[in-house]
């Protein structure tokens, strides 16, 4: 017998004197294999060196027989003398050595006729019985048996254990006739249910098997041939076909189910595929458990399998409306956010709304944190967080439409964006979610500011030379002298060619722009087109104190455009050159040929373009950091670039820094010698070889 | 001071400071007043019409708000911070329509606006209201 304390401590084995003890103390009868909490009553006077049980608390005590075996010839006896179960020892020539009560009410004899008489001699019928060969192998092979018997002279169904030592075997036979009867009549009832459990697996709509410990196959329900198309026959008369029928694809998955996950005692579920004998998929969601008897014994494993494949084919249907919808979102113009209420969670944010904050966008995360960017309002104010449309949508389902907000984007840029938010409620009129769509507006910010501004430059532009033309004109009606009539009209002319200039810089910009510049191309010569350029600006030149330096090419240069447009493009060039070169500069113009193409540089010693100015100097609207004394509607470079690109040319600009100069070349293709170019054309100038002449 | 400046040269012809850039524009303003008897000074830019303002007194300055370096609005502010230059009346001469908030703000610190184009007539009645020309004819 151990006992151990409540608090799980290290078990200490106690002497055997304890059972007496538990004997005396209580009137309970302490059957051998059995666990027992016991709590001693008042002061317990067992001796001192026992490990201590506190009174009133509960110690476990686990009743070994082996410990009993040993207490027969000690004061163990007293416990023997009373229990209702037959004990009796026999020594190793069969003799009896000891006979409890009971046991002399099973004999018919009373110990006296026991004692020390041989157990066959006595009872001859049970030579070469069943229970002779149990005695014989305990007794040989020292190990402990245990059996259930009739005992035909009392009547009674037995269980005996034996238990053998180095003095002989101990017997324990208890009555467990009651018990008997009680398995009978569960069996019999068992049966019944079983043979309802039948009956109803068989009407089951999913089909229903067990297999036992070994895995046969005991029962499969006739659902088996709706699902798989195979009759129950087919399963009894080939075990694999069980197997087979999995798809080639789940049976790795499935193998490693059977042979590691049903050798558990847990309950599994999982879905595969199997092949129907017609040849087509069916989606199985299979669930296994393990089968006890009352009795706990391992009865094999019951499997049940539905066919879902209905409902996994509306699963890959509506999965394939969610990756429809989100490659939809990720395709939207728009940035797009969905919190869901009450938690207020972000469950779906696009691609686009990434690209406008310039913060990556994680999901599950609450509204709050999902708003990192700054964002103002138009007057400047910082919104606070419930001010912000996600917020608003989510805590009191409010309708927004195109608010705009100014943000701090995540890359330290600032964007303007258009915010609406909708609300979203289920049927029955719950708010369950928000939906924000934000459009990045700031290009067009960009150029209805770029617009403004361009506007304001054209009126002025147009206003300036009018003003001069009014005025003037106005002077000269009332004047008589022929001088300054003169003066005036001289005046009137130039402000009226100056405006023309800019009419014509508008038209061509919007010609180019639709793509409607018609020209005439003619073979002509790069350096004189250049050569004219340079008398036409010398005047201007002089004006400004700027001197213009020519380098021709060695020999000519053929070239086959439109010679009106592009000594226009040369003309802007110059002009620019002289516009952003200050008194005492150089504005040079180099004329050469690179292999089939002609180039023109011009480059002066001016102000110099910046860096980041560089590639949008030909973008038209987008004069960069605009002079105001320079006049123009800064369309030039935009117009050359147009142009030259009508003629399969290239126009590029170079500057090593602000008041450093800058450097404006075009390439055109050179024209080969056996006439017109035929080179290019391709698309862009289309229009303009049906005017070759 | 200013007042001191305008009864010493009460009976002399007004003097006007007009500051442009657009050399027609500047011409014609000159030969209009000047047939107007007044006495016409030129600048072609900002910074050339505050130093004329420093050693010369003038009873008006015409000026053109877009001009390459320092431009009008910046000229006019300068005029109105100088104690000894805040009594001159400006007067912007300029094309600029369409203003903002700010901008429109700005214009308030000189005493009058004309527009580009102007009629003659517009320049004559605005220069003379401005020198208090009128009041004396």
């Amino acid at each position: 017998m151990r006992l151990r304390s409540e608090t799980g401590d290290k078990p200490e084995l106690v002497s055997r004197e304890i059972i007496a003890y538990l004997s005396e103390k209580s009137t309970k009868r302490f059957p051998v294999h059995q666990v027992y909490w016991l709590r001693p009553a008042g002061n317990a006077d067992y001796p001192r060196h026992y490990p201590r049980i506190p009174p009133g608390k509960a110690a476990r005590v686990d009743v070994y027989l082996p410990a009993l075996t040993v207490a027969l010839t000690n004061p163990f006896e007293a416990i023997l003398e009373r229990i209702t179960d037959a004990v009796f020892a026999i020594d190793t020539s069969w003799r009896f050595t000891y006979v409890n009560p009971a046991a002399t009410r099973i004999f018919h004899k009373t110990a006296d006729e026991l004692i020390g008489h041989n157990i066959w001699i006595l009872f001859p019928e049970k030579v070469e019985t069943d229970c002779f060969r149990y005695y014989h192998q305990a007794m040989a092979t020292s190990e402990r048996m245990e059996y259930e018997t009739y005992c035909e002279p009392l009547g009674i169904w037995a269980r005996v254990c034996l238990y053998p030592s180095a003095d002989g075997l101990t017997v324990y036979l208890a009555d467990i006739t009651e018990e008997r009867q009680t398995r009978e009549s569960y069996a019999a009832h068992l049966a019944d249910s079983e043979e309802r459990y039948r009956t109803v697996a068989d009407f089951t709509y999913d089909l229903e098997y067990w297999r036992g410990p070994d895995g046969t196959l005991l029962y499969i329900s006739p659902s088996c041939e709706r699902i798989t198309g195979y009759p129950a026959e087919d399963f009894f008369a080939n075990p694999a076909l069980l197997e087979r029928i999995i798809h080639p694809a789940e049976r790795r998955r499935i193998r490693h189910h059977f042979l590691i996950e049903m050798q558990s005692d847990e309950t599994y579920t999982l879905d595969f595929r199997i092949i129907h004998r017609d040849g087509g998929i069916r989606w199985i969601n299979h669930a296994c458990q393990p089968v006890y008897n009352a009795d706990g014994v391992f009865l094999g494993r019951r499997g049940s399998n539905r066919d879902i494949t209905e409902r996994k084919g509306m699963e890959t249907e509506l999965e394939r409306e969610r990756a429809l919808l989100t490659a939809v979102l990720d395709q939207l113009p728009v940035g797009v956010v969905i919190a869901e209420v009450p938690s207020g969670r972000v469950i779906r944010a696009n691609a686009r709304m990434e690209q406008i904050y310039r913060y990556p966008v994680h999901l599950s995360t609450e509204a709050k944190q999902f708003c990192r960017c700054q964002a103002f309002h138009q007057d400047g104010r910082p919104y606070q967080p419930e001010e912000r449309p996600i917020m608003r949508v989510v805590a009191n389902g409010e309708t927004i439409i195109d608010e705009e907000i100014y943000l701090h984007t995540g890359d330290g840029m600032q964007a303007v964006i258009l915010v609406s938010a909708a609300p979203v409620h289920d049927r029955e009129g719950r708010l369950v979610a928000g939906v924000v769509v934000a459009h990045d507006v700031t290009a067009y910010k960009e150029l209805d500011r770029a617009k403004d501004e361009f506007l304001a430059v054209l009126s002025h532009e147009l206003k300036t030379p009018l003003t001069s033309i009014l005025g003037w004109a106005e002077f000269a009606l009332g004047q008589n002298s022929t001088e300054q009539l003169q003066q005036a009209m001289t005046v009137v002319y130039r402000n009226a060619r100056r405006q023309q200039r800019l009419i014509d810089e508008l038209l061509n910009m919007s010609r180019l722009q639709h793509q409607r510049m018609d020209m005439v191309l003619e073979s002509t010569d790069l350096c004189r087109l250049a050569r004219a350029a340079v008398a036409r600006a010398t005047e201007a030149a002089e004006k400004t104190g700027v001197a213009i330096v020519l380098n021709p090419a060695q020999d000519a240069l053929p070239l086959h455009v439109d010679p009106g447009r592009i000594a226009l493009c040369i003309d802007y060039l110059l002009s620019n050159g002289l516009k952003f070169t200050p008194v005492g500069g150089t504005v040079s113009i180099s004329c050469c040929s690179e292999g089939e193409r002609a180039m023109l540089i011009v480059q002066d010693t001016g102000r110099g373009i910046a860096p980041e100015a560089l590639p949008i100097i030909f973008t038209p609207f987008r004069q960069v950091d605009r002079d105001e004394a320079a006049g123009g509607l800064g369309l030039g470079l935009a117009i050359v670039r147009g142009i030259v690109e009508l003629h399969d040319g290239r126009v590029t600009a170079a500057s090593p820094g602000l008041n450093q100069g800058s450097t404006i070349t075009i390439e055109l293709p050179l024209q080969a010698n056996d006439g017109p170019s035929d080179r290019g054309g391709k698309g862009r100038n289309a229009k303009a070889r049906a005017y070759y002449r | 001071m200013g007042r001191r400046i305008e009864v010493e040269r009460g009976a002399m012809p007004k003097r006007v400071l007009i500051i442009d850039n657009e050399e027609d524009i500047r011409e014609l303003i000159v030969q209009v007043l000047e047939s107007a008897d007044y006495e016409v000074l030129r600048a072609a830019g900002g910074e050339q019409g505050l130093e004329i303002l420093a050693t010369i007194p003038v009873d008006l300055v015409l000026l053109d708000i877009m001009m390459e370096g320092m431009d009008g609005w910046r000229v006019c502010e300068c005029i109105k911070a100088d104690a000894r230059l805040n009594h001159i009346p400006v007067l912007f001469v300029t094309v600029r329509s369409l203003l903002s908030e700010q901008e429109e703000n700005r214009n308030r610190l000189a005493d009058g606006v004309l527009r580009k184009p102007f009629s003659l007539r517009e320049l004559q009645q605005a220069v003379a209201s401005l020198t208090g020309a009128d009041r004396e004819a």
